[in-house]
């Protein structure tokens, strides 16, 4: 297929994209431009290549939702957020968190189908609970973080010991890895 | 092929597990903040993991169509589904001559029940034998952390037969021949259509006495009738050659698109009055159809005119004179473009054994404004068809003085007047030399 074949195919692609299609990808334009913009208004300054590599990457998650482009560009906000925001928990890691849950799951939505695809209204019934239930982590996890900061809990080893075991558990499991059946 | 894991899938995990690892080493709340939710989302997507590997059938309400005609084309799960499949995406690829509904034939459908139904309005659009693609279909697992490609069931065939608008006739043709058939002959009998009262003879049935005249005229009066009769109908398809664009039964026609329907029409039409109809199409040895008449007839026309081809080995004037023989009191309609020498000279053949032969001329009108620029020259080609266009109408010119009317083709009615002029030189009284 030559180039210009291509470019035609897209742009008939595009004038056939279905509702649910456009909708769904204004979702990852909309969360990702959060996830962008909340830490630059941040008190600290952004790394330089999460303003430059960043829209880049969030334009590449809107065309190419099924591709490693998600991945990269959630990978750079959050580094860019760990390389320099202060260790604390605010209301901006929450917005960051969410905003990026949902690039995550609308382009995890978009993979599935083809642009032009006709789509039933009933298509995210049985994401509604999960999504809901992982938005609302966030700032539950950001209120018991800051709860037990305030508190001035001692850390121990005992305590990250288990808390990184249990992060290698829900890893392990989420991988698809299992001690008990192993398919062929 | 297994249920294998999506990018998102690969996403929440690697993100997960990195940034947990992150906020537990080096102590950062808020790497968990926007780490936990992800790995929440890993985690209930592998949970959900399908384990079975669903099987799609493939069905078409009907697979004979007319042309412009729609069909159902249904995707079915067979089986009980997997509870942990989400959704089925099924995409069907475009195959030439085929319209469908949704326009690009791809369609989401979430598993409901343990069941899911898929349906694309397929509409053909050309006559032909073609085969429908198999569709490409994936089930997903929900929050799209699972994938698999599902196998579809085999290729569709769709027959699409050429007939669509009805075509209509005077009720006249030139030499009516057989014993039964609903074209009024020339010659007095048993019959349905009045030709007028006339004065008792010896063998009139009783039952024609028009006792309403007698009495008046106080003589035996019969009603006279014309007879019945049927003829045979020859329709000669000249698959030769193709000219012009086709588009479909919504665009421009080439000439064998034209031809086919034009022949599809005339012989619907003879069929329904009683007549016998036979085809002969130029570029098969075995693909004509014997004289034949009633609606089964029709279908086995229609059959052969499924499968009209440029492609197929074309025979020669000497050649279709001799495997076509035709009855010499036969009405005989030529569909063709009227270019090549082989047809004009089986016409002339045609005429010389005593054949009322009609022309239907299948030229497309912009033949001339046609042109590929990538292989024509822009300059000459319009000049080479107005030439060879010019030499075309002083050959129609010989035809008609031999006898042969060429009308184009305009659907319903085309052949109204050629037949009224045909049937006329037909009855006038002959002088025999």
């Amino acid at each position: 297929m030559t180039v210009a074949e291509r470019i035609t195919r897209w742009i008939a692609q595009i004038h056939a994209s279905s509702q649910a299609a456009l909708a769904v990808r204004l979702v990852i334009a909309l969360a990702g431009a959060i996830a962008l913009v909340v830490p630059g208004v941040q008190d600290w300054d952004q790394v330089d290549v999460v303003v430059l590599v960043g829209p880049a990457l969030l334009i590449a998650c809107v065309v190419l939702p099924d591709s490693l482009a998600s991945l990269m560009f959630m990978a750079v906000v959050a580094g860019g957020w760990l390389f320099r925001a202060p260790s604390g928990v605010s209301w901006g890691v929450v917005v960051t968190g969410i905003a990026l849950l949902a690039v995550h799951l609308a382009s995890a939505f978009a993979a599935q189908i083809p642009s032009y695809a006709q789509v039933s209204r009933r298509a995210l019934q049985r994401w509604l609970l999960p999504a809901m239930i992982a938005a609302l982590l966030a700032p539950v996890v950001a209120v018991a973080a800051a709860l037990v900061r305030n508190a001035e809990v001692p850390g121990s080893l005992l305590v990250t010991v288990a808390a990184l075991a249990a992060a290698t558990a829900a890893v392990w499991f989420a991988s698809g890895q299992s001690a008990v059946d192993r398919e062929s | 092929m297994t249920w294998r894991p999506t990018h998102a899938q690969v996403r929440a995990v690697t993100l997960a597990a990195a940034l947990l690892v992150v906020a537990v080493l080096a102590r950062r709340p808020d790497a968990a903040v926007i780490g936990l939710p992800l790995a929440f989302v890993a985690v209930w997507g592998r949970y959900f993991r399908p384990r079975e590997r669903p099987e799609v059938s493939s069905e078409l309400d009907s697979d004979v169509l007319f042309e412009g005609q729609a069909t159902t084309y249904r995707l079915q799960v067979s089986g009980t589904l997997d509870p942990d499949i989400d959704m089925v995406v099924a995409a069907l690829p475009r195959t030439p001559w085929f319209r469908y509904d949704p326009m690009q034939a791809a369609i989401a459908e979430p598993v409901a029940d343990g069941t899911v139904s898929l349906e694309v309005g397929v509409r053909s659009e050309r006559w032909g034998l073609r085969q429908l693609e198999r569709p490409n279909v994936i089930a997903t697992s929900v929050l799209g952390a699972y994938r698999v490609q599902v196998q579809s069931g085999a290729t569709l065939t769709v027959r699409t037969l050429p007939l669509r608008e009805g075509f209509e006739a005077v009720d006249s043709v030139p030499r009516p021949a057989g014993l039964v058939g609903l074209h009024r002959s020339r010659r007095p009998g048993e019959g349905t259509e009045l030709a007028g009262m006339r004065p008792f003879r010896t063998g009139d049935r009783l039952r024609r006495i028009n006792w309403s005249v007698s009495a008046r005229t106080r003589e035996l009066h019969v009603t006279s009738t014309w007879s019945d009769r049927d003829t045979e109908v020859v329709i000669l398809l000249d698959t030769g050659i193709e000219v012009g664009i086709s588009e479909g039964i919504d665009g421009r026609s080439s000439s064998l698109d034209t031809a086919v329907r034009a022949a599809a029409s005339i012989a619907e039409h003879y069929l329904r009055h009683g007549d016998r109809v036979r085809l002969v199409d130029t570029g098969s040895v075995v693909r004509g159809v014997r004289a034949g008449s009633g609606r089964a007839h029709l279908r086995r026309i229609l059959d052969v005119l499924v499968h009209a081809d440029r492609k197929g080995r074309q025979q020669d004037e000497a050649q279709l004179a001799r495997r076509h023989r035709v009855r010499p009191d036969s009405l005989v309609l030529v569909l063709s473009p009227l270019l090549r020498q082989s047809i004009l000279g089986y016409i002339v053949t045609l005429v010389h054994s005593g054949c009322t032969v009609i022309a239907v001329d299948t030229l497309p009108t912009d033949v001339a404004d046609v042109i590929d620029l990538e292989q024509h020259d822009a300059t000459a080609w319009p000049l080479a068809w107005r030439l060879r266009l010019l030499e075309r109408r002083a050959e129609l010119d010989r035809l008609g003085d031999l006898g042969v009317p060429t009308v184009p083709w305009r659907g319903a009615g085309t052949l109204d007047e050629v037949l009224r002029d045909a049937a006329r030189v037909a009855a006038a009284p002959r002088i025999r030399s």
